[in-house]
């Protein structure tokens, strides 16, 4: 048995959904970007905030399974004991599942004010709100389930071993459920509004979520390089230390324009020019461990996901995020292309490579062998330079679509109006589109190296 | 510089650097809520005037037809459609031309680049929605006022 622990075997449908969830995410997103060169596409059944709200409710549902899978995982093998109640998972499994699925049809089958009105919104109105469209009642079905699975995880760490890698994970895990709560929260004033949404958004995305792949990152960097579990928690420390040191006050760089006191823009500014260092932190650590590593292990294609999620992450949430958080470049780029071509690199470079390489570790584990055949791993790998590559080369495209928006439209003697400029920038829109089409292309190599077999060997 | 240290110091120093930075942002997080309740925060409506009620309801409406889905509002939201939170201003303070533009787009007729869904709102829809656009063009002049050139 390649499982050190029988009820790891949890995570497994988690994962899949995930995956299932990620393809979902992208055919939205190949959608969106062809809406944004034919503007009538698929209007008026599915306008764009449909599909936009779908697509980005699937990235965060994905992130969810994803993470929870990667913890179902993670905590018993550390805590050196079986989970708590593996029925629990599976039936926060199933309860997860039909609300995700439920809510996302519901977005594509009815109008949204209908659904609004459908689940009662006005009762107790938090719908309508970037990332937060959850009819309320999903999102207290989330909340409860959040609730549980932290129980599940929590106790089981409560009866075996404690380790380092367990307590940030579930101390990202906790946080992260708690800080969804904040979506509850709709005040009628739009600036408290503002100002208590990013608490949600702004920590998910650039604190306690970092820490949690942080954790996954160190557990699979013990396990593919055999170093001393002493070594690379001091690592992970030094990394959540550095997290958390410029994650909190950074929510600043959300607070410049939206009426906010203006001192959160020199506080926002000096903490967001350090915002790379825990990212650089990860690249340096996973570099130095996979250079000192004291075993080879026959799992190459984690190893690659491992290198290059620590690249990625660096270069997309790290750079891309530095270029256009500071306030006086912010002040030009809020709201343009820019901020698109950072959430993709970001999002995929931080936390969809992560779980990617989560997945590529435990799976061939959860399918009872220690690796996939080479041939499934090459299979693999060349999935990774596709999705890599191709987000690469949309984010470039999608950066030159926002210089450009910035210049025509607000750096210019002479600005032109927002949809004159989106038609004379559509070209890096097609050339956006182009590569998701290659981006879509490497997702169906990456679910085909699942199926991969091993060539019978002619002796 | 790293491999100084032990797993426990970095423990102690992740905790102690955990703490700290927790109250200083609750600390800065305080110092505006204190400026805020000194001087109102900027945009307040009060709920017991009319014109309070009717921006209330604006809002409401803004979240039900998911207008984030595509609009920004002070340069937050999908990145699809115009700006928002300056939409007041664009048109020259006229909240007419507004509530015109919002039933009645081009693109009805003939094919425009982008569509927007028609909402078939009322008269008393149409003046919540645009009260509640003025009041967040305050917001926007005072403190990100590309106004000027963002069209």
């Amino acid at each position: 048995m390649c499982l050190k622990y029988q009820t790891q075997s949890v995570a497994k449908p988690y994962f899949i959904a995930s995956i299932i969830l990620f393809a979902v995410q992208i055919s939205f997103g190949l959608i969106l970007g062809l809406q944004y060169v034919i503007g009538d596409f698929l209007f008026p059944e599915l306008p764009f905030n449909i599909i936009r709200m779908a697509h980005t409710n699937t990235m965060i549902f994905g992130l969810l399974f994803g993470f929870m899978g990667a913890a179902y995982y993670i905590v018993p093998e550390e805590a050196e004991t079986e989970l708590l109640a593996p029925w629990l998972a599976w039936l926060i499994f199933g309860l997860f599942t039909i609300t995700v699925i439920v809510t996302i049809a519901s977005y594509l089958a009815i109008p949204y004010s209908q659904l609004v009105e459908l689940t009662k919104d006005k009762l107790f109105p938090t719908m309508g709100r970037e990332y937060m469209e959850q009819p309320t009642i999903v999102k207290l079905a989330i909340s409860v389930l959040n609730l549980l699975f932290i129980i599940n995880i929590w106790g089981t760490t409560l009866k075996g071993k404690k380790t380092g890698i367990n307590s940030l994970i579930i101390l990202g895990l906790f946080t992260s459920a708690l800080l969804f709560l904040f979506s509850l929260y709709n005040p009628t004033n739009l600036v408290l509004n503002k100002f208590y949404w990013w608490w949600m958004a702004h920590f998910w995305f650039e604190a306690v979520w970092l820490l949690i792949i942080s954790a996954m990152l160190a557990f699979v960097l013990i396990r593919i390089t055999g170093i001393n579990r002493d070594i690379v928690e001091k690592w992970l420390y030094i990394i959540a230390t550095m997290i958390f040191v410029t994650g909190f006050i950074s929510i600043g760089h959300h607070y410049y324009w939206i009426g906010a006191p203006k001192y959160w823009q020199w506080w926002g500014s000096a903490f967001s020019l350090m915002q790379p260092i825990p990212l650089f932190l990860i690249a340096l650590f996973v570099f130095t461990m996979v250079r000192k590593r004291q075993i080879e292990h026959p799992n190459k294609a984690a190893l690659l996901w491992v290198t290059g999620t620590a690249v990625i992450a660096f270069l997309g949430a790290g750079l891309w995020g530095l270029i256009h958080t500071l306030a006086p470049i912010n002040y030009f780029t809020h709201g343009t292309q820019i901020e698109v071509a950072y959430t993709h690199i970001a999002i995929y470079g931080a936390y969809a490579m992560t779980i990617f390489m989560m997945i590529s570790y435990a799976m061939p584990t959860l399918r009872n062998r220690k690796a996939n055949n080479e041939r499934a791993q090459v299979v693999e790998m060349w999935s990774f330079w596709l999705l890599t590559l191709s987000m690469v080369f949309a984010t470039i495209f999608l950066t030159i679509a926002g210089v450009l928006q910035v210049y025509m439209q607000r750096y210019t003697d002479v600005p032109q109006p927002f949809m004159v400029v989106q038609e004379r920038i559509a070209f890096f829109y097609w050339l956006r589109e182009f590569v998701g089409v290659i981006f879509l292309i490497g997702f169906i190599v990456y679910v085909a190296s699942f199926f991969v077999k091993q060539h019978r060997r002619l002796d | 510089m790293i491999s100084m240290l032990t797993k426990e110091q970095a423990k102690i120093i992740f905790i102690s650097g955990m703490i700290f930075f927790i109250c200083l942002f609750v600390a800065l997080i305080f110092e505006t809520s204190f400026m805020w309740l000194q001087n109102g925060t900027p945009a307040t409506i009060d709920l017991n005037t009319k014109l309070g009620r009717k921006i209330a309801y604006g809002k409401k409406l803004w979240e039900r037809y998911n207008c984030i889905g595509c609009h920004t509002l002070i340069g937050e939201g999908a990145y699809f459609a115009p700006e928002l939170g300056n939409a007041y201003l664009r048109y020259n303070n006229d909240l007419t031309t507004l509530k015109k533009l919002i039933e009645h787009r081009p693109g009805e007729d003939v094919t425009a680049y982008r569509m927007m869904p028609k909402f078939n709102l009322s008269e008393f829809e149409l003046n919540a929605l645009v009260e509640f656009l003025k009041i967040n063009a305050k917001i926007y002049q005072t403190h990100w006022s590309l106004y000027k050139y963002y069209k």
